[in-house]
């Protein structure tokens, strides 16, 4: 849709526009920055966002690693309970691990399931169906959650690779739909064609739709991917148990809680935030394009 | 090279029956033409044969063999479709090779046997693109190769031409032909051209709703047809239909219509149907090229009538005619330099054993109704 | 020639296989949990001891002696109402103004989806850091401008703005896609048309852009006032509550009755799935209201 706008109307446009962007960042600058300030500095307070450690780079009284004194503490910790200085490279590890593994089943399990409910043909596939469209709408995720711990608990998988099945197990069915849906557009004929030339039912799926389904299964990857990273509630109660089995953006926010005596570790948070943050907002400035899609795409269906 | 013979076939999708019980014997190198409208059942027929459809009831047999519970691949059928079928994500010679690969072939024999036949088709120089990036007949010689890289028994195709531009279609039809006659394999075309068929077939099955209407080499479809449905369906342009009258005279046959006369010879039409009768309403039927301005036989001479010049195209063939006479309209086509203008009146002949006649109920030739055919069945 | 007879199984069996994975995790996690749920909301257990079948006691607890349950219920509502009231208009403004061709508008998109990239428990962190009383940015930018710093978290009225306007920051980029779609999906020809018809700007809006983003309005803001009614994570990092319940909403709340928390021991499991039971009552009939109300809007192309 268009609009002839005079220049001032633009300017004030730009204005607000502008104000709305600042304020989106300051939480995330002053993160930054603060990540990079000793803990003293960050109590004391001041507007100032600039680490003094900063200024001090040029005047020569600091060097690079005192700037990163805050990152090298946090990855370097000998590991155990966060609330001394935790071992974040390894945190880093673990959600990265149950992140592409959790991708993994989606994909896997997401793209099969909707190949076989879009060409497929069996007994009691209608109501299959409708109990995935069903819990679509009654699943709400942190309602059911207990229950879904007792389960982990009994069956004995609260460790990463269990919490990884349990992110794809509560991922809902949207993910299917979409897929479902995008299936739709590849051309019969070429499952006729396929099996004429030698593809049983699931070679099928093998050989043809899931290399044609890559478009959709790379922004369903993606999503996923972002959600088991930034989780928290589920991980956070599966894995307290264990010491050293700690996601990302849980150890983070036990860094908040613990803090030792009085004073919570600013510093040590605000690194290990920029931790948790960072890789996300380089996967979207990388692909920005297709989180905007995904997004939309599920949602504006009818 | 296969012999398929079809017994009471039948096909049913939930409420609509696609197939009618039908029989139908397929020969071994024919090279048979499916032909009808949309939704007449024949893709259904393509199908059922190819082994992706299973039939509601009846059996497909190949040289003998029930097919039934045996897939496609195991049939030794190959088809080309008319969306051409092939794998987007897949360059020109991996389509090729897939289903030699769903073979297990080893990568040495595939490279070999692809080469092969993409020289055949006259593809090799463009083995390494994708199909979005080749032309319509391009690839629809990608969907023949790929079919023809197994050697099937059995090839099949579905309205190959349709999504091609005309002149593309001339090339591979053409092509289609000089491949049958080379490989010297059984062939079920199905298209809804009549031309078409008329050009590639050994023989034609017309369909009509699910059912066969008449199987026969063109030559017999286009000149004894068996009913108006067929009469009408071939030929182009389309047969005319006249609403006539019939009397016995003097043991003669004489159908009048277009407010002339005709005495029909004996072959057209058995005794028994009119005998006896005095204006019997029929339907007489004659093909637009059958009508002459000047006669080319004695008969012809002999039948004549004036008819008013309506409307003429120049349609490179012939000068399509809009005449009109005794209060009917109807089309003949003339020779091209014909001399003949708008809103003219000339004398047009017709020799009388060029007129097929139907009976008016069941619309059936009157030939069919005495001898009724031995291989087809399901007439109305 | 290998005969198989009954190919037709073959098929159904390898149906059957893929289709196991997304099934086997619907059934164990989404399935059985809510089964769990809707059994026990009538019993009462306590993780150890007996299970006893108790009828509907666990209901009338839950309505006759559940204050702070309600309580939570109270502020949920009054989170849902307030936050939207400023995030939905904000969203659908920037929409209208990006759908417009302003130079940057890809740009101006990017940075305003960013927030949502980030864990919602880490806005939980980042905002109370901002928000802390002592060197909290937003106070030090107050002592700057000469007022007052405000004890943000000890009061239950401005740690529920606070709550308010993390939230805000988190989604608006999101809804603000979701209208701009809605947008574009509004063909341009009837602008033109307007605009020949001598239709100012405004009155374009109103006549052709509101009513025309009816569905997509209608089913933005349910899916935002349900997504809000559910919030969990950014609570419990940012207040947990505090103070004394004052920021308490319904998933927090059961949540704690499950798991117990400082100052309040785990419940009986009965008693919090009948509260769960409750909840998605209450959501149901939001929704239920909520649609009822809004179907006009809803039906504009009938």
């Amino acid at each position: 849709m268009r609009m002839r706008m005079s220049i001032p109307a633009k300017i004030v446009l730009y204005t607000f526009l502008v104000i709305v962007v600042i304020i989106t960042f300051i939480p995330l600058f002053y993160t930054l920055t603060a990540s990079f300030k000793t803990n003293m500095e960050i109590a004391g307070g001041g507007v100032n966002p600039f680490p003094a450690t900063f200024a001090k780079l040029f005047t020569g009284d600091a060097t690079i690693a005192d700037l990163f004194d805050n990152y090298i503490q946090v990855f370097s910790g000998n590991g155990g309970w966060v609330g001394t200085k935790g071992n974040f490279f390894g945190y880093t590890l673990n959600s990265t691990f149950v992140s592409l593994l959790t991708v993994f089943f989606v994909v896997l399990f997401t793209s099969m399931s909707a190949y076989v409910f879009q060409r497929g043909h069996f007994p009691g596939q209608k109501f299959l169906y409708w109990l995935f469209l069903a819990t679509m709408f009654i699943g709400a995720g942190s309602i059911t959650i207990f229950p879904v711990l007792r389960i982990t608990t009994k069956v004995g998988i609260n460790n990463l690779f269990g919490l990884a099945i349990v992110q794809f197990g509560t991922a809902g069915a949207s993910n299917l739909f979409l897929t479902m849906g995008y299936i739709k557009t590849i051309s019969t004929e070429l499952d006729q064609a396929a099996r004429i030339d030698g593809c049983s039912f699931f070679s099928t799926w093998w050989r043809i739709i899931l290399p044609l389904s890559k478009p959709i299964l790379g922004t369903i990857a993606l999503i996923t991917f972002r959600g088991s990273w930034n989780n928290y509630l589920l991980p956070s109660l599966m894995l307290a148990k264990s010491q050293t089995a700690t996601t990302l953006v849980v150890a983070v926010v036990k860094l908040q809680s613990m803090g030792g005596a009085g004073a919570s570790q600013y510093n040590l948070m605000m690194a290990g935030t920029m931790l948790a943050v960072m890789p996300m907002l380089i996967l979207f400035i990388a692909m920005n394009r297709t989180f905007v899609e995904g997004i939309t795409a599920g949602a504006v269906k009818g | 090279m296969a012999e398929i013979r079809l017994e009471a076939l039948k096909k049913d999708f939930d409420e609509v029956h696609a197939l009618r019980s039908l029989d139908l014997v397929i020969r071994d190198h024919e090279f048979m033409v499916l032909l009808g409208p949309s939704g007449c059942g024949k893709t259904t027929l393509l199908r059922l044969i190819a082994g992706i459809e299973k039939p509601t009831d009846g059996r497909v047999c190949f040289d003998g063999e029930d097919m039934n519970g045996i897939e496609p691949m195991h049939r030794n059928v190959a088809m080309v479709f008319q969306n051409f079928g092939l794998y987007p994500h897949l360059n020109v010679f991996k389509n090729i090779a897939f289903p030699l690969q769903s073979l297990k072939w080893k990568p040495d024999a595939i490279e070999a046997k692809v080469k092969e036949t993409a020289e055949r088709l006259d593809i090799t120089h463009i083995l390494n693109r994708k199909p979005r990036q080749l032309s319509g007949g391009q690839k629809q010689r990608t969907a023949l190769a790929r079919a023809m890289v197994r050697d099937p028994a059995v090839f099949l195709f579905d309205e190959p031409l349709s999504n091609l531009d005309p002149k593309m279609r001339v090339e591979i039809r053409d092509l289609i032909a000089e491949l049958h006659r080379s490989l010297k394999t059984t062939f079920v075309y199905v298209t809804h051209d009549q031309g078409e068929a008329m050009q590639l077939a050994d023989r034609i099955v017309v369909m009509e709703e699910g059912m066969i209407r008449q199987i026969g080499t063109p030559a017999e479809i286009y000149n004894e047809p068996n009913s108006v449905y067929v009469a009408g369906f071939v030929g182009n342009p389309q047969m005319n239909f006249y609403a006539a009258r019939m009397s016995d005279r003097d043991g003669e046959c004489v159908v009048k219509f277009m407010g002339t006369e005709f005495t029909v010879p004996k072959s057209l039409i058995p005794e028994e149907q009119y005998r006896n009768e005095s204006g019997k309403k029929i339907i007489a039927a004659v093909r637009p090229e059958d009508f002459r301005l000047i006669p080319d036989t004695e008969e012809a001479a002999k039948y004549h009538f004036e008819a008013a010049v309506r409307k003429i195209v120049t349609m490179g063939a012939g000068l399509y005619t809009e005449l009109e006479a005794g209060g009917v309209v109807f089309t003949a086509v003339f020779q091209n330099h014909t001399e003949i203008a708008e809103g003219s009146t000339v004398t047009v002949h017709l020799d009388p054993s060029r007129i097929h006649l139907f009976d008016s109920e069941s619309k059936l030739s009157v030939r069919t109704l005495a001898r009724p055919e031995v291989t087809s069945d399901g007439t109305l | 020639m290998k005969k198989k007879r009954k190919l037709n199984t073959v098929r159904t069996i390898q149906s059957y296989l893929m289709i196991l994975g997304s099934v086997t995790g619907l059934v164990v996690f989404v399935v059985i949990p809510l089964v769990w749920i809707v059994r026990f909301c009538l019993f009462s257990y306590k993780g150890w001891g007996s299970i006893k079948l108790v009828g509907f006691e666990n209901f009338i607890r839950v309505f006759e002696r559940s204050p702070k349950y309600w309580k939570a219920v109270l502020n949920t509502f009054i989170f849902a109402f307030g936050k939207l009231i400023v995030e939905i208009p904000l969203a659908l403004v920037l929409a209208f103004i990006l759908a417009s061709r302003l130079k940057g508008r890809s740009f101006f998109r990017a940075v305003y989806f960013m927030p949502s990239m980030v864990s919602v428990a880490i806005i939980g962190v980042i905002f109370r850091y901002f928000f802390t009383h002592q060197g909290g940015v937003i106070n030090e930018f107050i002592k700057l401008f000469g007022g007052e710093p405000v004890m943000w978290f000890s009061n239950g009225t401005t740690a529920m703005i606070v709550i308010m306007i993390a939230s805000i920051w988190q989604n608006f980029g999101i809804n603000m896609l979701f209208f701009m779609t809605g947008l574009q999906s509004i063909s341009p020809d009837l602008y033109e048309a307007a605009s020949i018809d001598g239709a100012s700007n405004t009155r374009q809006f109103f006549t052709i852009t509101i009513p025309l983003l009816g569905p997509v309005l209608q089913m933005v803001l349910m899916n935002a006032i349900l997504g809000s009614l559910k919030v969990t994570d950014l609570v419990l990092t940012l207040t947990n509550g505090r103070p004394a319940g004052e920021t308490e909403v319904m998933m927090t709340y059961i949540y704690k009755t499950f798991f117990g928390a400082e100052g309040m021991a785990a419940q009986d499991y009965g008693y919090g799935s009948a509260l769960t039971v409750v909840t998605a009552l209450i959501l149901g009939v939001v929704t239920i209201i909520y649609l009822r109300t809004t179907k006009k809007s809803g039906e504009v192309y009938s």
